[in-house]
């Protein structure tokens, strides 16, 4: 049985639904954060299977660049959720609700 | 061959890895699960030929962006009593059926395609050379705002972190 | 199947080896000959290469894992009072061994982060520079790495007329 792209694609897929779920339904904003990481992986993963498929290596430079954003975002975001914690003492988003109406 | 055991052998510790990421309560569990996520996703990378990438996610992901988690769920450091024990609820039960039914979605979409196998591929793809030469060359200008990026990210992260300005 | 060795990267012991590893791209180690380009047989070398770093994953996960399981099972197991306590001789500990961390110790761990990153870009211009010389590129690719080691640059001054590096 040959490994195909659609099986790569696939495996992406339930990794990136799997990252969404965790955004959408966990409330500690830690593990919504890591979620988001997850994501961006599943999607490192579809760049590097359509470069495999297309023998280009335009993808892995993508994947670079990708990796580059997630660590300056994870250093931000981080930032964000220190002074967040500093502020409001909670890590939990829905107990930040200041602007709901 | 043994393309299969591999494929299926990280991409089911990926999915399992993830799936222990997403549920865990204490954030501190769910960072170990997800080092251990990002490194089958290197070794899948690897089966794909990327090795220099590969090597990059266990330096960058596992190495340095996961121990900047670690430090700041210490620095919040949230003890056992104040996490809270969030058992299955209607929105968790609503959130699962819906990422099942967009895993179906996808899937079913994905497979209405025809099969595309994998070509063998010339030598030296997915090294260090090929890359950096693609990276310093057609890349050129993304490399460039790279550097402009990681410039704000480190603005913004003294602007964050430092409590007095 | 042809057990070949790729003989063009034997570099690190030049001269061990018989001279005909130096001209000789494809040697057949069991029937001690050289193969010619059309007898070769090169089933994926590159991934043969992972196979000692997936023998110490499974040497590394199947010892600790073995041990742990082995005392779980095999092991007596009496708790008494005094034998679950931190210590079993001493002082009972005083107050939370939880002690919330200085944010000074994130700051130092962003920055290592932003770096770091800035070093990965360094790996692939190091390996590639003799290259690029070669064919005239060098001056192209060194003003390239300057340019984005500058800007980083900048954000270290920065970093450092803020006293985000002071330790206070």
């Amino acid at each position: 049985m040959m490994i195909t792209l659609t099986h790569y694609l696939i495996l992406a897929a339930v990794l990136f639904c799997i990252g969404v779920f965790g955004v959408v339904v966990r409330r500690n904003i830690l593990i919504i954060f890591m979620s988001i990481e997850l994501m961006l992986s599943a999607v490192n993963l579809v760049f590097l299977s359509f470069s495999r498929y297309l023998g280009t290596q335009d993808g892995h430079v993508w994947v670079f660049m990708v990796l580059t954003v997630a660590a300056a975002e994870a250093a931000v975001g981080l930032g964000i959720i220190v002074a967040l914690f500093r502020n409001k003492q909670t890590i939990y988003v829905d107990e930040v609700k200041e602007l709901k109406g | 061959m043994m393309e299969p055991i591999f494929f299926y052998g990280f991409g089911g510790l990926a999915v399992v890895t993830a799936l222990l990421m997403v549920t865990r309560v204490n954030p501190i569990a769910s960072a170990v699960w997800l080092v251990v996520c990002f490194f089958a996703f290197a070794a899948l990378f690897i089966t794909l030929e990327a090795h220099f990438i590969g090597v990059i996610q266990v330096l960058l992901y596992a190495g340095a962006i996961m121990v900047l988690f670690i430090f700041v769920i210490m620095l919040l450091n949230i003890g056992a009593e104040e996490l809270k024990a969030r058992t299955m609820q209607f929105s968790g039960l609503l959130g699962g059926l819906v990422t099942i039914y967009l895993i179906v979605l996808i899937t079913l979409g994905l497979l209405k395609n025809p099969v595309r196998f994998f070509e063998p591929l010339t030598e030296g793809y997915g090294y260090v050379a090929p890359v950096g030469r693609l990276l310093f060359t057609k890349y050129l200008v993304p490399f460039e705002l790279t550097s402009v990026l990681l410039l704000v990210a480190i603005v913004g992260s003294v602007v964050m972190g430092k409590r007095k300005l | 199947m042809n057990h070949t060795v790729n003989c063009a990267i034997s570099v690190p012991f030049e001269g061990t080896f018989p001279r005909i590893f130096d001209t000789c791209q494809n040697f057949d180690v069991l029937n001690n000959r050289c193969l010619n380009a059309s007898e070769a047989v090169i089933t994926s070398t590159v991934m043969d290469s992972y196979i000692p770093l997936l023998m110490l994953f499974a040497i590394g996960i199947g010892l600790s894992g073995g041990f742990v399981l082995l005392s779980h099972f095999i092991g007596t197991k009496k708790p008494t009072p005094e034998k679950m306590g931190p210590y079993e001789c001493g002082l009972d500990p005083i107050g939370t061994p939880r002690q919330r961390f200085s944010v000074k110790f994130y700051l130092v761990a962003m920055l290592f982060i932003l770096f770091d990153i800035e070093v990965v870009f360094l790996y692939p211009w190091a390996q590639l520079f003799r290259e690029f010389k070669l064919v005239g590129l060098g001056p192209l690719l060194f003003t390239e790495m300057v340019v984005f080691l500058g800007v980083l640059g900048l954000g270290l001054v920065y970093v450092w007329k803020r006293g985000a590096l002071e330790w206070e």
